[in-house]
């Protein structure tokens, strides 16, 4: 992983590209080779779908190794949803593959010539850009069965959908699991409008002939990944719960605690969610002869992705996750499964984030679109985005512009990001990392657990009030840190509880490098992406005006607890002080 | 009717084999007849049978009418009180849910501060809920002591079985393979329990 492919999709006479060496890039991946390429050379004020942008795809610095866990790809760039950076990432097959290929990052730039759709092939005897206007508006699943065919089963795709292919602000990058699904998705702030506005259809790695990344100390790297991967196993979280429900078993914990947004976020908890939660629908999956247990890459050892079978037992989609589960389902009132997971099937073969097309449609629903309920309605809205009508256009492009379109006050985004799957009113911590993150609303962007084990930030008094803050700040920093390994972030849970299983990460990591790495790097790794980050944003016009959450959470009771969120500006504004 | 407790009409005990049917009733939650004013920890441990270190290190999550509980021995059960049982969840909110958690701070508006001051010990109801692994671990030690539930909820658990012969028994008769629970009334409420092997 010694170079930088970069592809650049303005040149006369098609696209052309140069590998570059990595220069001041060194020992960067995942979210820290995204966001300091884009905050070096993006300008901050240039459209987002422009000449100027760049789009960066990086996998983890432990990526294509033998390290359990480490499929995670970041997809950065200039977001054309909040207008800040943006890094999204997901599983699937891409990271390992590309790393193995050699390649710290994939940068396309510049601006099309022409209209011209291009497909790139990557494999190792080195990169080809072809002509692919055959491919012109195909869903992400008939895409990938027309390379399958191509190029056989072995390769991993990273591509784009209508949604992407139309520059939807809503628009996601997909990325093909083992079974080569369109499944995994960097779904958030339209990275896949961004790979439209490049004319770029579809990426095909083959890593044949390409032998697996080798570690600095191969005894000590072996031995600690073994390490590594007997905690996951044991873990109640990364060995029980996740393999067995998925991330859904979350559904009836965070209705029972009143903090499953309902109703477009006018409610916290959903009469319904019984009929929608984990347990139902690993029940659901296996009399359907689908598996609620299964890796979304090679080398998951936690396996939460699972599948879904239709009524007459065939695939239909992946296993919804907590978030698509809750977008589609409680916050649109929708208590069927089968409605939710075909829903989450055209989010991905259009090529679209569910988080932000669930949030949407809630919009859409309070705007009177359709009645809160309506399965049938919500599919035939999301085919809308999928077909590019003027409403799907609207809908597509987020919850932000659908609101504004249709004068709906309760809009649930920051920095016009649609707020996932908790309500910030009851769980007031994750309301700070929401209205604080450079990303724009994100649960997973203060995710990682493991921040007071690392030692970020030292150690907080929970119990005093503003503990709400330092905790959102290190677990910020610590989830930066995280994401540049690609290593998964459900990782966090085995390394919280169990000591020796840190240390194993902490031992293949220092093993795999031949460096030593101490809490103190973490942290400063962590602390300089946020860095990258919070300057590419405010040199791109963003104030702490717009660190904060929609006006109404402040004044509408959520019930069942009748909160409202408490947390002042003043507050807010001390979490980047460090 | 066959019982004089006022609460149900019916009792249904239930062969072991049929326990998984009822594990979708424990998510949407069932009442249980307990004595109330004691302690979380008093209830599960010394009323329902859960032993104190399943409690301490299983049990991850405790919800007692929708706030989250740190202590189970300081947080206190009354009569018409919701109790819902987690094992460890995922996600930072799932960390944050925990009992005792590093990061209970981040859900402080919703942590159960209940007292005993006032409270005094008698018989009352508790519904309680048993999400993930807690149906299939925690459901039998309570059905042993009974839930009430709906003739509904029995009609709808066997819905799909072809024959529930030496399944059920109802009051003092074993339920026929024709028509198993045919005689109870859907409204009807029903003291559920589970037999002996």
């Amino acid at each position: 992983m010694d170079k930088i492919l970069r592809i650049d999709v303005g040149v006369s006479g098609g696209p052309s590209f140069q590998t570059d060496s990595l220069a001041s890039y060194a020992g960067l991946g995942g979210r820290a080779m995204t966001s300091a390429i884009v905050a070096k050379e993006v300008p901050p004020l240039c459209h987002p779908l422009g000449e100027d942008n760049k789009l960066v795809i990086a996998p983890g610095i432990l990526s294509g190794s033998v390290a359990a866990m480490s499929g995670r790809l970041s997809v950065g760039c200039k977001s054309p949803l909040t207008g800040g950076i943006k890094e999204a990432n997901a599983g699937g097959q891409a990271a390992q593959v590309l790393a193995r290929l050699g390649y710290a990052a994939i940068v396309l730039e510049g601006k099309p010539a022409d209209d011209t759709l291009y497909k790139v092939l990557i494999n190792k005897d080195g990169v080809k850009i072809i002509p692919a206007n055959d491919l012109k508006m195909l869903g992400n699943y008939d895409l990938i069965d027309k390379m399958k065919a191509e190029y056989g089963d072995k390769v991993a795709c990273i591509s784009i959908g209508p949604a992407g292919e139309m520059k939807m602000a809503a628009a996601s990058v997909a990325i093909t699991d083992m079974e080569m699904r369109p499944t995994r998705h960097a779904g958030r702030g339209g990275v896949g409008a961004v790979m439209g506005s490049k004319n770029i259809k579809i990426i095909v790695l083959d890593d044949a002939g390409m032998a697996m990344r080798s570690p600095a100390n191969v005894e000590k790297f072996k031995e600690a990944n073994k390490n590594f991967v007997q905690g996951l196993k044991k873990h109640p979280v990364t060995g029980q719960g996740l393999p067995t429900y998925g991330t859904n078993v979350l559904t009836n914990v965070i209705n029972e605690a009143g903090g499953f947004p309902t109703f477009n976020f006018k409610q916290g908890r959903f009469d319904g969610a019984a009929k929608i939660g984990g347990e139902a629908q690993a029940e659901l999956e296996i009399s359907r002869g689908a598996n609620p247990t299964h890796g979304c890459h090679k080398g998951c050892v936690i396996r939460c992705s699972g599948t879904y079978h239709d009524k007459d037992g065939h695939y239909l989609t992946k296993q919804p996750e907590y978030e698509t589960v809750w977008a589609h389902g409680a916050n649109c009132a929708i208590e069927d499964l089968d409605t939710i997971a075909m829903l989450d099937r055209l989010d991905d073969d259009y090529g679209l984030d569910t988080i932000e097309m669930g949030a949407t449609i809630g919009v859409a629903m309070e705007a009177g679109i359709a009645k809160f309920g309506d399965a049938e309605a919500a599919i035939n809205l999301v085919k809308e985005v999928g077909k590019g009508t003027t409403l799907g256009r609207i809908l597509g492009n987020g919850a932000g512009i659908t609101g504004k379109v249709f004068g709906v006050e309760r809009v649930p985004v920051v920095k016009n990001q649609a707020m996932p799957a908790y309500d910030p009113r009851a769980v007031q911590g994750m309301g700070v990392t929401y209205a604080t993150t450079t990303q724009g609303a994100d649960h997973t962007a203060g995710y990682a657990v493991t921040a007071n084990i690392l030692g970020v930030g030292g150690s907080v008094n929970a119990l005093k009030p503003e503990g709400q803050v330092d905790l959102s700040r290190n677990l910020q920093i610590a989830t930066a840190a995280i994401d540049a390994t690609g290593m998964c972030l459900f990782i966090a849970f085995a390394i919280l509880d169990q000591p020796d299983t840190f240390q194993s990460l902490v031992d293949m990591v220092g093993a795999f490098t031949g460096k030593e790495t101490t809490a103190d790097d973490v942290t400063a790794l962590g602390k300089q992406i946020l860095t990258w980050e919070r300057d590419f944003n405010a040199r791109a016009g963003f104030t702490n005006k717009d660190d904060r959450l929609p006006e109404y959470f402040k004044k509408e009771k959520l019930a069942p607890h009748n909160v409202v969120f408490e947390v002042s500006d003043d507050e807010l504004d001390q979490v980047y002080n460090w | 009717m066959t019982d004089s407790n006022p609460l149900y009409q019916h009792t249904v005990f239930i062969h072991p084999n049929m326990l998984s049917r009822f594990s979708r009733l424990f998510q949407q939650g069932v009442l249980v007849q307990a004595t109330v004013g004691c302690s979380v920890h008093a209830f599960l441990c010394h009323q329902i049978g859960i032993r104190p270190d399943y409690l301490e290190n299983r049990i991850q999550t405790i919800f007692l009418d929708g706030k989250a509980i740190d202590a189970p021995e300081q947080s206190v059960i009354a009569n018409g009180s919701t109790l819902a049982l987690s094992a460890a969840m995922p996600g930072l909110v799932g960390a944050t849910f925990r009992k005792g958690g590093k990061y209970a701070t981040l859900r402080a508006g919703i942590t159960d501060t209940s007292s005993k001051i006032g409270m005094h010990e008698e018989t009352g109801c508790v519904t309680v809920r048993l999400f993930n692994f807690m149906a299939a671990e925690i459901g039998p030690l309570i059905l042993k002591l009974g839930i009430i539930v709906t003739g509904r909820d029995i009609l709808n658990a066997i819905s799909d079985l072809e024959s529930t012969e030496n399944a059920f028994r109802i009051d003092a008769h074993p339920a026929s393979s024709k028509s198993p629970v045919g005689t109870l009334n859907p409204h009807d409420n029903i003291l559920l329990i589970l037999s002996p092997e």
